[in-house]
């Protein structure tokens, strides 16, 4: 049984917009997943139904079997943390330290656990030597691994990510996904929303394409190189998967859409 | 701007110790008892007094200083302004092209002992905020059961002050690389509007972020009432340093009083 199984779920903002159409997924216990599709197409407002913020107007969204409603938006709420988009709006406390107990302190744990989880989760970011400095000092970089501290103090089977490599220089990309991969080799599932076609072929192991509110299409990355597909999700086909079909070739090879495919893909030849 | 005052350096100074609910009661208490004092022989003591206690509690001169050219604005202004608009007999007189303005002195007393009284204020309040880190006062404060939704507004503009000065300052720069000039004079239309909009956008935008820390709050189990740490509880010491100040101040209240018939 999937971890998140979302049914038909429809959301309409308080002005009319439309933002979720009937979307339907499903979040398998233990992946990568990578849900991808352009601006608007709903990702962010769909996010924020995995961990109880917004409850379903239309069709259901269910936790491990359970259907996520008022009785247990909290305790959906500990098991799926949600890393925002802009750190700024996370990490709000007076120091590092502080931002981080904000979790589980909320959840009404002792203090000596309190501490050894804040101190644990700086710990897997690398960032325990920070714990007494101000937020305003970090870099952005450094903001959004306390952001991601903050969450895994909770220690949540699930975390979501909005956007977790934007304006992040390459270096601070890397040293997330990381922290993400040594996550998902424990157990923890592991969320993100992106549109950057080619870090979700590197990285995911599930796609899950939506548009318009809608989920166009579910499966493993080969989804990626459907250029129907990725056409009616706005995007377009990762850059390695260009490459070669500008090469040319017969039309049955499987496009290749990492460089450890390619490589594979080119020493073959 | 350093709108954290606290100094880990006075982290073991008797007030740095002090419990804080205590602390806060006795210096605003403190605070309450000099500001109603008439006196300026004895605004002058306490003055001298608070002044001392702020050094020996390990303050820099440097740091209070930086707090009291704050205060220079309005106690200049007060100075300034209150002798030429209290009635009295004349001590001197300003001629100032068409205007004539006298001096009176009741006015500058009036002036000294407002003056005096917001010094004595500053530095009592100098010490609650040097002593005590951010939290551990917003943390005081509900405790003394300060309604949840003004220490967190609060708590949030100290947090937030920075970043919403690097927004406007950001704006300024997008506003700057399009030729807009600030600075003209406040009747030029065109930059009125500007400025405007600007703090309009400002005000968007901060109730916008306001709307997303709250669901992100909201999405770490935040549920209206900030967790108490558990451990608040007063010292005697610390109640000794508390009737100190409380003590202080009445002493000063009751030689007012009971002096009033010598000092008139």
């Amino acid at each position: 049984m999937a971890l998140i199984e979302v049914q038909a779920l429809s959301y309409r903002y308080k002005d009319g917009t439309r933002a979720l159409r009937g979307l339907t997924f499903h979040i398998p216990r233990g992946k990568k997943v990578a849900v991808l599709g352009p601006n608007g197409a709903g990702k962010s407002t769909m996010l924020l139904h995995l961990n109880g913020i917004y409850l379903a107007q239309e069709g259901e969204v269910r936790f491990d079997g359970e259907l996520v409603t008022t009785k247990n938006e909290r305790q959906v709420r500990s098991k799926v943390g949600m890393v925002f988009q802009d750190p700024d709006d996370q990490v709000f406390s007076t120091t590092v330290w502080e931002d981080v107990t904000f979790g589980p302190a909320n959840m009404g744990l002792p203090d000596d656990e309190v501490d050894r989880r804040a101190a644990s989760a700086l710990h897997a970011v690398g960032m325990l030597e920070y714990k007494d400095k101000a937020p305003y000092h970090l870099s952005y970089g450094q903001k959004k691994r306390v952001a991601i501290a903050g969450v895994l103090a909770m220690n949540p089977e699930v975390i979501s990510l909005d956007e977790p490599a934007a304006f992040l220089d390459p270096r601070g990309k890397e040293t997330v996904f990381a922290i993400l991969n040594n996550l998902n080799r424990q157990g923890t599932t592991i969320v993100i929303v992106t549109h950057d076609v080619d870090l979700a072929a590197e990285w995911a192991d599930e796609i899950i394409l939506i548009k318009d509110g809608r989920c166009l299409a579910q499966g493993g990355t080969e989804l990626l190189t459907d250029t129907l597909l990725v056409e009616a999700a706005e995007l377009r086909l990762p850059t390695i998967t260009r490459l070669f079909k500008e090469l040319g070739g017969p039309e049955t090879q499987i496009l290749p859409k990492t460089i450890r495919e390619a490589v594979q893909v080119l020493s073959k030849k | 701007m350093e709108l954290l005052a606290y100094d880990r350096k006075l982290k073991n100074s008797v007030l740095g110790r002090m419990e804080t609910r205590l602390k806060i009661v006795s210096i605003f208490t403190l605070v309450a008892l000099l500001s109603s004092l008439e006196n300026l022989l004895l605004l002058a003591s306490a003055a001298v007094v608070m002044f001392s206690v702020v050094l020996l509690t390990g303050v820099s001169p440097a740091s209070i200083s930086r707090r009291f050219l704050w205060l220079l604005p309005f106690v200049g202004f007060m100075l300034l302004f209150f002798p030429f608009i209290t009635p009295g007999e004349t001590l001197f007189t300003l001629h100032l092209v068409f205007l004539r303005l006298s001096a009176t002195g009741p006015g500058l007393e009036k002036a000294l002992f407002l003056g005096l009284r917001v010094l004595n204020a500053m530095l009592a309040i100098s010490l609650l905020v040097l002593t005590t880190p951010a939290t551990q006062l917003f943390h005081g404060f509900r405790r003394l059961r300060v309604p949840g939704i003004m220490v967190n507004m609060a708590a949030f503009t100290l947090r937030y002050f920075q970043v919403l000065g690097e927004e406007v300052k950001q704006m300024q720069f997008a506003m700057r690389a399009r030729d807009f000039r600030q600075g003209r004079s406040l009747l030029h239309r065109h930059t009125m509007k500007t400025l405007g909009l600007l703090v309009g956008n400002l005000f968007i935008r901060s109730y916008e972020r306001g709307e997303r820390i709250y669901i992100a709050m909201l999405s770490r189990g935040y549920q209206g009432e900030p967790v108490c740490c558990g451990h608040c509880s007063p010292k005697t010491g610390d109640w000794l340093t508390g009737f100190a100040f409380v003590g202080f101040a009445t002493v000063l209240k009751f030689v007012e009083w009971r002096g009033l018939g010598i000092w008139l």
